[in-house]
């Protein structure tokens, strides 16, 4: 054997030992990270169990469903649509708890149209404390901070000055929540402190474009209810507002169609933005509320898919016409 | 076994440098990961923080800036508020897509009162927008109906209760609820101070100047950066608004131009958008009038043109007729400058 041979013959051998060597490391790091890898990913930084809101809607019956009172008064409007449907009383009886879930989501003037107004906000508690109602509470899980919402769009000091509490979101106010069937809201935080004890939960909505899901009216009012990093179900938004249908379950709605913002929602900004259509609507099937609201918006129900989509999972019909409306006016 | 023990066999000092080094970088990185899984992004999976302390942060940012030197009659109601494109979406909710998909950095905002009463306020927001285009693509794009021209800088407007303009790469908002002479003049001042402190660079949009004047509407400019028209084949086309008297009335059609990089490009688009629109229901129609710019086409009742020039691609998108489609369509590619502009 010459030298070279030799010098091949130990140099192959060479190799191989650190191959094997290298292979072995190889091996031995991906094990561990086999084992140490966690395939539930870590775990939602909140306490307790899993939750769900009640049914707050009333059982089925023959009394009208949907009014729509013209106007430019709120105070005027909201009595009167609600009287169209049977009263405060047909929703509110004594002794009631009652959560008005409100919008809002910016720390913006009332005049700037984003949020619910605080004379309605504050003309719904009166009327739920005196059909009997033991309490009426304020709350919503605002975009912007919390406190600085409630204050700036004049939200708590009517609603406080009318009897209400505001019940402003804490970390601790949250529970995970799972809708049976849903693809988004699964395990996510519910803005569920609020509801403990409540016996009646009324949407107040005001109509608004919105840039995603082509508009804000009062299924997408629901939104306010989660937490979390919400804003990855703008993705899929018309999916989003159809589970938050199907998680809520009101006992009435009442979107707000006095001043709508027709364009650059849902923040908007500017008063050109806003077009005072004088209208109040109020109902038991939020779908044929939003596919009315949606016509204040110069669109039509089918032009915005989560109205599909909720009406096809039965939670309402996009034919509001089919309802019947009790149309009224007021000066 | 004489080779066997060569030193050319035992690794050397520049080697176990190297093997140090390397094992060392794997150990740190192995550090960061371990320490940082500790704190995952709770925004993610856990309920939001709602401390307003924590959203106020005081900021070295324009707006904080601004409100170092405030116009006579107005003070800060809150310390600045600051958000990237991880959580602008805090501040405008559903309208934070229309920013991100523009080229948002960084939004300022704060709010400021009237100092004779904190009851009239209003908010400014400066969006950081990375480049003078992008700034200008969202101010065109929620551009008022009623806005008024407002000379602060090439591309600002006002309405009845808010300002809205575009210096350098930010695009700048003040709004108030209660529009007084006296809040509306500091917010105009303070726009002012705003510009002087950060000179714009190249104040205006060359691409803008590529669309014909006669008859286009005042003010109608917009960039539209991704999507336009739904086709997404399109990136940074520049649009402008004509009015073409009809009678009494007049008929409005949307001219657009992207600028690509080469002849081929621009004709690579060009087919593209024609083969969306055929295949999404639109239907050649024939036109004598625009032929030379390629069959019109009928698209959900509007007529569609599009053409190239050197690398320019530009079209008209919704008319109303083949008519009006065409003849913005001549105006425009008869302004375009010979070669590439």
């Amino acid at each position: 054997m010459s030298q070279a041979n030799d010098f091949n013959q130990l140099a192959r051998r060479d190799f191989l030992v650190r191959t094997a060597k290298a292979g072995a490391a190889i091996v031995t790091a991906g094990g561990v990270g086999f084992c140490l890898h966690d395939r539930q990913g870590p775990a939602a930084n909140l306490a307790g169990k899993t939750v769900s809101l009640p049914d707050f809607s009333l059982p089925a019956s023959t009394a009208p469903k949907l009014s729509i009172v013209t106007g430019a008064d709120r105070v005027k409007t909201v009595n009167r649509a609600l009287a169209a449907l049977g009263g405060i009383e047909r929703f509110i009886q004594s002794g009631d708890r009652v959560v008005l879930k409100v919008n809002a989501a910016f720390a913006s003037p009332a005049a700037l149209g984003a949020t619910s107004h605080p004379d309605l906000v504050a003309e719904m508690t009166r009327l739920c404390l005196r059909a009997g109602a033991a309490s009426v509470i304020v709350t919503d899980n605002p975009i912007n901070d919390p406190q600085s919402c409630f204050a700036l769009t004049g939200i708590a000091r009517a609603a406080e000055a009318a009897g209400a509490k505001i019940a402003l979101p804490m970390a601790s106010s949250f529970q995970p929540t799972t809708l049976a069937g849903a693809t988004l809201i699964k395990d996510w935080p519910l803005l569920i402190e609020p509801f403990k004890g409540v016996t009646k939960l009324i949407g107040l909505a005001p109509v608004k474009d919105h840039h995603r899901s082509g508009a804000s009216l009062t299924m997408k009012n629901w939104y306010g209810l989660l937490g979390g990093r919400r804003n990855v179900f703008h993705q899929d938004i018309h999916t989003i507002i159809l589970e938050l249908a199907r998680l809520v379950r009101p006992t009435l709605v009442i979107l707000d169609g006095t001043m709508t913002m027709m364009t650059n929602g849902p923040t908007g900004g500017s008063l050109d933005d806003l077009k005072p259509t004088n209208m109040m609507i109020a109902s038991t099937d939020a779908v044929a509320a939003d596919a009315f609201g949606a016509t204040l918006l110069g669109k039509t129900a089918a032009s915005l898919p989560f109205i599909g989509k909720t009406a096809a999972a039965g939670l309402g019909t996009a034919d509001f016409e089919s309802l019947n409306p009790v149309r009224d006016h007021v000066d | 076994m004489h080779l066997m023990s060569q030193p050319s066999h035992q690794p050397g000092r520049a080697e176990q440098f190297v093997g140090f080094s390397i094992l060392l970088c794997l150990a740190g990185i192995a550090a960061g990961v371990w320490l940082r899984q500790f704190s995952f992004n709770p925004a993610v999976l856990a309920v939001a923080t709602i401390s307003p302390a924590a959203a106020k942060t005081v900021s070295t940012s324009p707006a904080g800036e601004a409100s170092a030197a405030l116009p006579p009659g107005l003070a800060a109601l809150s310390s600045p508020e600051n958000f990237g494109p991880d959580d602008v979406y805090n501040k405008i909710d559903g309208k934070a897509d229309l920013y991100l998909t523009a080229g948002f950095v960084h939004l300022t905002c704060q709010r400021f009162a009237l100092t004779a009463t904190n009851d009239v306020w209003m908010e400014w927001f400066v969006y950081d927008m990375g480049t003078l285009p992008q700034a200008f693509s969202v101010l065109s794009l929620q551009r008022r109906a009623e806005a008024q021209p407002w000379d602060v800088t090439p591309y600002a407007y006002q309405t009845q209760n808010a300002l809205y303009f575009v210096s350098g790469r930010f695009y700048v908002e003040a709004v108030t609820a209660m529009p007084l002479p006296a809040m509306l003049a500091g917010m105009k001042a303070m726009a002012q101070q705003f510009v002087a402190a950060h000179p714009p660079g190249p104040a205006e949009i060359p691409e803008l100047k590529l669309f014909p004047s006669a008859n286009l509407e005042a003010g109608s400019q917009g960039l539209q950066v991704a999507d336009a028209f739904g086709f997404d084949g399109f990136t940074n086309v520049f649009t402008a608004k004509y009015q073409l008297p009809a009678g009494a009335t007049n008929v409005e059609a949307l001219a657009f131009l992207e600028i690509t990089k080469t002849a081929g490009d621009a004709a690579k688009v060009r087919d593209a958008y024609r083969s969306f629109l055929l295949s999404n229901g639109g239907q050649e129609l024939e036109s004598a009038g625009a032929a030379a710019l390629g069959k019109p086409i009928n698209f959900m009742d509007g007529i569609e043109i599009i053409f190239t020039a050197d690398n320019v691609v530009a079209g008209v998108h919704a008319a109303p007729d083949a008519a009006s489609a065409a003849k913005v369509a001549q105006q425009l590619v008869d302004g375009l400058p010979k070669g590439k502009p």
